[in-house]
């Protein structure tokens, strides 16, 4: 049977994490310490879904200044259509995913 | 202990620094992204830690790294690979000069390395890596060649061996040629199309 793409538990877990509040703007760094993912994973998990349209991404000018510009993401429409259905899907078998104790 | 995290903080620079020079065309964008990321952390540790793994995500955006993942590329390389062994191994029994063993095991290894040039190109050129098919291509040519030249001159056991180095050091450097050139220049040296 093939797989199914972005059915990976870190992926979903990604996903989920961009649907619990879909019109914020994430970091890079805040997304790695919600999901727990490091950044090894999450990085190249953030750029298969941009490439696939699933995710939007622009630079924000830095809160502080002498900071560079940093990359922030949200989920697109069709990233929010598949993170919803996915989240149906979770609910009945929820993702579980190893996080770090704070 | 405040030097030791300036320690800390230079070596994630470095690290940050080599992560921006690896990434190339598009990834670069994101290498970007990555070391301001890096940079907007407070905790030393956790921006090295950080840093790692961003240089770990560049790394594995490397097409050669990126083909080895994909099963059937991988399983040509390695092919290569073997032929490559199998023709050192072969050349020993050569540079000895005992040339019972040699004529035994020199066609073995020339037929080995043919097929598995063979196979890797048509594999490769199916994978649509036309660049890599290329080079095989041309290095399985050159190994039919030089196994005439062995067949119909049989004692110049010598230039048989130095032909063989010669013909692997062209293979590998045109492998590693095109991976680099790939990042120089942009994907379309052996970029897998859609």
């Amino acid at each position: 049977m093939p797989r199914r793409p972005n059915a990976s538990p870190q992926t979903r877990a990604l996903l989920a994490t961009l649907l619990t509040t879909p019109d914020i703007w994430w970091h890079g760094y805040d997304l790695s310490q919600e999901t727990g993912l490091k950044s090894g994973t999450l990085y190249p998990i953030l750029m298969r879904l941009k490439e696939q349209e699933l995710l939007v991404s622009e630079w924000r000018e830095p809160s502080q200044p002498g900071r560079p510009p940093r990359h922030v993401y949200q989920l697109s429409a069709t990233g929010k259509a598949l993170a919803t259905a996915q989240a149906a899907e979770a609910s009945a078998a929820p993702v579980k995913l190893k996080r770090k104790p704070a | 202990m405040s030097g030791r995290v300036r320690v800390v903080r230079r070596l994630t620079n470095r690290i940050v620094l080599q992560t921006l020079d690896r990434a190339r065309g598009a990834d670069r964008d994101w290498a970007l992204a990555m070391s301001a990321e890096v940079d907007a952390i407070e905790g030393d540790w956790a921006a090295f830690w950080f840093a790692l793994g961003c240089w770990r995500a560049v790394w594995g955006m490397q097409p050669l790294v990126t083909m080895c993942r994909q099963g059937l590329a991988g399983l040509v390389l390695c092919w290569a690979g073997a032929k490559a062994y199998l023709v050192l191994w072969s050349a020993q029994f050569v540079t000895i000069g005992e040339a019972g063993e040699a004529l035994t095991w020199i066609p073995v290894a020339a037929c080995a390395a043919s097929f598995a040039y063979a196979m890797s190109a048509v594999c490769l050129w199916h994978e649509r890596y036309r660049w890599l098919a290329v080079s095989l291509g041309v290095a399985w040519l050159t190994n039919v060649a030089l196994f005439f030249v062995w067949l119909v001159g049989q004692s110049s056991s010598d230039l048989w061996v130095i032909a063989l180095v010669v013909e692997d050091l062209f293979l590998w450097s045109f492998i590693i040629l095109g991976c680099e050139f790939n990042f120089f220049f942009g994907r379309f040296v052996t970029e897998k199309k859609p």
